[in-house]
C-alpha cells in the first residue's frame, strides 16, 4: 500500500506492507543509493543523528514490479509532524539540519535533490532527514536544484516568523510547497533588506523568480547556469549563517506565565502530579498525547517514564519553551507541537491525503486533558458530549480534569458573559463522558476544587 | 549536465541567482576558512611558544 504522499520521486517510494513501513528503491534510484552507502556518507550522517538509519530487507508477498531493485526498512518515527505544527526553533533546527546534511553530502561527492521541510521529522527529540533517497551524485559546476525549495520551505517562513509575526508559520498550511518568495518579500518590513543573507536569498531571489521567463527553462532548467563547488559550499554556508541569525523575540502571551499566575497551591500541584503519575503507572501507555500541555510539566511525568509523549499547545511561546527544554536536556521522549484543538491540523495536499489530520495520526494509548475542558466548554461553547466524542477519537485512555464553576479560573471565563452552561456540573460532565468512556478512577485534587479522572475508551472494551 | 532524477522544478530564476551570487559567496567562504585556519595556527604557535 503506497503512502499517499510518496509519488513524485522516480527513484523510489514509501509503502506499508503487513504493518511494516518500507521504502522501495527503483532501478532509477539504485546508483545514487549505492553512492550514499559506499561513499561513507551514510555512516557519517547516521552517526551524527542527521539521517534515519535503515536496513536492507527481503520481503515476501509483494506484487511483481519490474522497477523494483531493493527494499529498505527505515527506523520508524513515532509521531509524524508537519512544519506548520512546529514552533520557531523547531523549524529553524529543521532548516539547519537540512543544510548540515547538504554540506556533509558535498564532502562525499553527493548532493540533495530536494530540500522539503516534509523530509525532516523529529526522532528521539531531534530533527533528521527521513528521505534516504534524497541524495544524488553531485555533478560539478551544477547549481543546487533544491535551493528554491529550501528558501520557500524554511528561509521565508522563518524570516516572517522572526520579523513580522510568529503566527505566519501557519502559511505553510496553505502553501504546500513553502511560502512563495514574492509573497514573503511583500510581507517583510523594509529593514529586513539590511540583512545581506535575506537580501540575497529572499529579496533578490524573489525578483529573479518573477523576472526570469519560463521560456528560458525550455532548454532544460538552468542547464547553462554554472556554480562551482566552492560557490555551492559558500551558498550553503551563507544560508546556514542567515538561518542561524534569525531570532524570535517571543513575547509573553497569556499562557507563558501560566504556572506563576495560577491559583494552585504547592500542595495542590504536587498532589495533581502524584495522581497523574499514578494513572500513568496503572495504564502503562506506549504513547501519550498531552493536550493543552503548556510547557510540558505533566508531559514530562510520561516522558521521564520512557513514554513517547506529544506535548500539544496552542501558544507558540509555550511550545517554544517546551522545545528548548527538550533540546537543552536532550530529552528523547517529548515532541512539542502547536495545536489549536478547536481547529486541529486538517488533512491536506493532493486529494486531501498527502498530510494527515490530527486524528488520523492517533489514536494515542493515553490522552491527557488537564486544565483544558473548561476552556473548550465555556470559552468555546463546545458541548461536553462533543468534547468527549473527540477525545474518544484521539485516545484509548483518558486522564481528564474537571474544574467546577466555583473555581477562580472558571470564574474569570464567566466574568464577561452570561452563564448559559447549565450542564457544566460534575454530574453533567460525568454523564457526557460516560457515553464514550468508562470512569476507572476519580480523585479530588487536595487543596483545590478540581477532580481528576482516569477513563477507559468504551471501544477498548468492545 | 543531466538531472534525470530531478523531479523537482528547480526554477529558472533560482538557478540564475546562484550563478550570480555563487562566485562572491564562494570567495567569502573560502576566505573565512583560510582566516580561521591562520588564526588557529597562530594560536597554537602562541601557546607552544609560551610553554
Amino acid at each position: 500500500m503506497k503512502h499517499a504522499a510518496s509519488f513524485r520521486d522516480p527513484a523510489g517510494f514509501v509503502f506499508e506492507h503487513r504493518g511494516r513501513l518500507l521504502r522501495q528503491v527503483n532501478a532509477a534510484g539504485v546508483a545514487d543509493y549505492d553512492s550514499l552507502m559506499q561513499s561513507g556518507l551514510y555512516e557519517q550522517l547516521t552517526g551524527q543523528h542527521l539521517l534515519i538509519p535503515h536496513r536492507e530487507v527481503e520481503i515476501e508477498g509483494l506484487p511483481p514490479d519490474a522497477d523494483r531493485r531493493l527494499v529498505i526498512e527505515p527506523d520508524r518515527v513515532r509521531t509524524i509532524s508537519y512544519p506548520y505544527e512546529w514552533g520557531f526553533s523547531q523549524l529553524q533546527d529543521a532548516a539547519l539540519t537540512t543544510l548540515a546534511v547538504q554540506a556533509e553530502a558535498l564532502r562525499h561527492g553527493l548532493t540533495l535533490k530536494d530540500a522539503s521541510a516534509y523530509n525532516i521529522q523529529f526522532h528521539e527529540g531531534r530533527p533528521l532527514l527521513i528521505d534516504t533517497l534524497s541524495f544524488e551524485k553531485y555533478t560539478p559546476s551544477s547549481p543546487w536544484a533544491a535551493y528554491r525549495q529550501f528558501c520557500q520551505h524554511f528561509l521565508a517562513p522563518l524570516a516572517l516568523m522572526s520579523q513580522v509575526d510568529v503566527d505566519l508559520g501557519k502559511l505553510l498550511l496553505v502553501h504546500l510547497d513553502g511560502v512563495p518568495l514574492p509573497l514573503a518579500a511583500k510581507l517583510l518590513p523594509r529593514r529586513a533588506r539590511l540583512s545581506p543573507g535575506l537580501a540575497m536569498h529572499l529579496f533578490l531571489h524573489a525578483r529573479a523568480q518573477s523576472r526570469t521567463p519560463q521560456a528560458a527553462s525550455a532548454a532544460g532548467p538552468g542547464s547553462h547556469r554554472r556554480l562551482s563547488q566552492s560557490g555551492l559550499e559558500g551558498l550553503v554556508d551563507s544560508l546556514t549563517r542567515t538561518v542561524r541569525g534569525l531570532r524570535w523575540r517571543g513575547g509573553k502571551t497569556e499562557w507563558g506565565d501560566y504556572y506563576n499566575a495560577t491559583n494552585y497551591s504547592a500542595t495542590a500541584f504536587e498532589h495533581k502530579q502524584a495522581v497523574v503519575a499514578s494513572f500513568l503507572d496503572e495504564v502503562r501507555p506506549q504513547t501519550v498525547w498531552d493536550l493543552g500541555a503548556n510547557t510540558g510539566q505533566f508531559s514530562r511525568l510520561a516522558g521521564d517514564r520512557g513514554i513517547h509523549t506529544v506535548s500539544f499547545d496552542i501558544d507558540p511561546v509555550a511550545v517554544e519553551a517546551n522545545y528548548r527544554l527538550v533540546r537543552d536536556r536532550r530529552e528523547p521522549n517529548i515532541l512539542p507541537l502547536l495545536l489549536d484543538l478547536t481547529n486541529p491540523s486538517p488533512a491536506i495536499g493532493w486529494a486531501n491525503a498527502e498530510r494527515s489530520s490530527l486524528a488520523q495520526r492517533g489514536r494515542a494509548d493515553l490522552v491527557m486533558a488537564l486544565a483544558l475542558v473548561h476552556h473548550l466548554a465555556i470559552s468555546n461553547n463546545l458541548p461536553l458530549a462533543s468534547i468527549a466524542a473527540y477525545f474518544a477519537a484521539l485516545g484509548r485512555h483518558l486522564v481528564v480534569e474537571f474544574i467546577p464553576k466555583s473555581d477562580s479560573k472558571v470564574q474569570i471565563l464567566l466574568a464577561t458573559r452570561p452563564d448559559i452552561f447549565p450542564d457544566y456540573t460534575m454530574a453533567g460532565f460525568e454523564r457526557a463522558f460516560a457515553q464514550h468512556f468508562q470512569i476507572v478512577k476519580k480523585l479530588p485534587v487536595k487543596n483545590s476544587e478540581r477532580t481528576l479522572y482516569l477513563m477507559e475508551n468504551l471501544m477498548e472494551k468492545a | 549536465m543531466k538531472h534525470l532524477l530531478a523531479y523537482l522544478d528547480p526554477g529558472a530564476g533560482s538557478m540564475l541567482i546562484q550563478s550570480i551570487i555563487g562566485g562572491v559567496l564562494g570567495l567569502a567562504y573560502a576566505g573565512r576558512k583560510t582566516l580561521h585556519r591562520v588564526i588557529g595556527a597562530l594560536r597554537k604557535k602562541d601557546s607552544t611558544e609560551k610553554s
